[in-house]
């Protein structure tokens, strides 16, 4: 017989799943919503999940996987990348709640919670059901698909709650920055609090001021899920933060000096997570007092070959991870970096070769090169590029990159060169391209 | 201060806080801050609220309804910073 998995484990119907407009949305009606809205489906395969209030995500998520559709989380809300995943995923339509959509992809809106008030018994889900598709950019420019079961999911967010040491009889709700489309953010606002009983904010706050008010608003306890580049800009502010019951931080590495001044201005733990896309959440620990990450119960790291792989836990597969670890033993390790080839910015990860694919492949673009410039901030890297376009304006080509790109990965500067010095094999030297942006920058500022 | 100069002064900030490489007097005051324009995302608005928070004494909001008009324009951010600062 084929193992099933409910929507909601633990099950009570009148516990909170999250808030519509302020009001409490039960269990009940939630389940009873996911199971109305899944019937109304159109009958395709593929749903893009676009909705960015996380409640509408969540009820467009569970009708999916109840429809046996699988969601799609794009890697980037770049229309141009939307459309070409949706080219590569055949029957795919969007699902959204009222932001931008991509021209020439059919789309439904979820529909307004007043329409939604039936109760129901939490639907059953087979384990094996193929739930969801995340996308990293890959290293050729292709985008590479990491499909995720049911019950993986299930199993990652319930047993998250205890090993993030949330104490399952103390605080019941999460607050996120980071959208629901992001695989740390399902982990954690989706996955987590449906299988553990708790309940979500359905927004997603920025600026240290909106946190503070959106902890504010719920009715007790509750945990943030962030990212370093949030946290500091809350530090800096030294922001109330009421009814917090602590921290969880994920995306990039956050330092323990960080993590020490939360830990004291709000006297709450701060916890991180070490995933990635492919394999969700390996691995958490305590910054202010530990370098040292500690695998999650139930998996396992090995070397082979020159990579480390993860394995066991909620993972069906063993996957090797995109980082480079120094293993201490088969349980706890430091990090040790990415590849030189991989960047990442506010917790979306990209290969510069993908870039410079993308970039190079504009009309009216005869060459181009994405590079980390020297000047960068540490922690707050921003790309630059060299590109040879002798008919094309600057603004012309960020206008067509951003069709393509996220942008938070746009060329800042973005320097219109005459040539690009290639050697034999075709490879930049990176003195020679650092040599002929500043040159570029010194005329640019010149002109200016 | 009059409002040319505090455009001036907010150009500078924004220039620095997010390192864009044009001068902040090059700054159209009507420019558009996000997306097409400027081009700044997300990450920059932290960035911008962090530096206007302490030059300025008062903490913008991201959800605030007004916010289309508010970041529309370097014009616009600093008319609402010479309404709400309080240094």
């Amino acid at each position: 017989m084929r193992a099933e998995l409910p929507l909601i484990s633990g099950f009570e119907p009148n516990a909170t799943v999250g808030w519509a407009g302020g009001e409490p949305i039960s269990a009940a009606r939630f389940c009873a919503a996911a199971i109305e809205v899944a019937a109304s489906l159109p009958r395709r395969r593929h749903a893009f999940n676009l909705c960015e209030d996380r409640l509408n995500f969540m009820l467009g998520f569970a009708a999916a996987v109840i429809a046996r559709q699988v969601s799609l989380l794009p890697y980037s809300r770049a229309p141009g990348a939307i459309r070409d995943l949706c080219g590569a995923h055949a029957d795919s339509y969007c699902i959204s709640d009222g932001g931008d959509l991509p021209a020439g992809v059919p789309a439904i809106m979820v529909p307004p919670w007043r329409a939604l008030d039936g109760a129901s018994e939490a639907p059953l889900i087979p384990a094996d059901v193929e739930a969801l598709v995340a996308f990293t950019s890959g290293s050729t420019g292709r985008p590479q698909a990491h499909s995720k079961t049911w019950g993986s999911l299930v199993s990652d967010g319930r047993s998250l709650f205890c090993d993030l040491g949330i104490d399952r009889s103390g605080a019941r709700a999460i607050l996120g920055t980071v959208p629901a489309q992001h695989v740390y953010g399902l982990e954690t606002t989706v996955m987590m609090p449906l299988q553990n009983g708790a309940a979500v904010h359905s927004g997603i706050p920025l600026l240290p001021a909106d946190v503070t008010a959106a902890l504010a608003g719920m009715p007790g306890r509750c945990w943030l899920a962030t990212t370093p580049l949030h946290l500091r800009a809350c530090v800096a502010e030294r922001v109330p933060l009421p009814h917090l019951a602590g921290i969880v931080c994920a995306t990039m590495p956050l330092s323990s000096e960080l993590a020490r001044d939360a830990e004291r201005v709000w006297g709450v733990p701060v916890h991180e997570i070490y995933g990635c896309t492919e394999a969700g959440a390996v691995a958490v620990r305590r910054p202010a007092s530990s370098a040292c990450w500690r695998v999650r119960p139930g998996m396992r790291l090995h070397r082979r070959g020159s990579g480390t792989w993860v394995e066991g836990g909620h993972l069906p597969n063993p996957i090797r991870l995109p980082d480079r670890l120094k293993l201490a033993n088969e349980m706890e390790f430091t990090l040790l970096g990415r590849p030189s080839d991989m960047v990442k910015i506010a917790g979306k990860r990209v290969s510069l070769e993908a870039l410079n694919h993308e970039l190079q492949r504009l009309p009216g673009v005869r060459d181009g090169v994405f590079f980390i410039p020297d000047s960068c901030p540490p922690g707050q890297p921003r790309l630059a590029a060299l590109i040879v376009a002798p008919e094309l304006k600057a603004a012309a080509i960020l206008r067509a990159l951003r069709e393509r790109i996220d942008a938070v990965f746009l060329p800042r500067p973005l320097l219109i060169v005459d040539a690009i010095p290639r050697g034999a094999t075709g490879k930049i030297p990176r003195e020679g391209l650092l040599a002929i942006a500043e040159a570029a920058q010194a005329r640019g500022q010149r002109s200016a | 201060m009059s409002q040319k100069e505090l455009e001036n002064e907010v150009a500078g900030l924004i220039v620095e806080a997010v390192n864009l490489d044009q001068p902040a007097d090059a700054l159209d005051p009507e420019v558009r801050l996000f997306g097409e324009g400027l081009g700044l995302d997300s990450i920059d608005l932290l960035e911008v609220a962090l530096a206007v928070s302490r030059k300025y004494g008062f903490q913008l909001r991201s959800d605030d309804p007004n916010n289309e008009r508010i970041f529309s324009s370097l014009r616009a951010l600093s008319a609402h910073i010479a309404q709400h600062r309080t240094r």
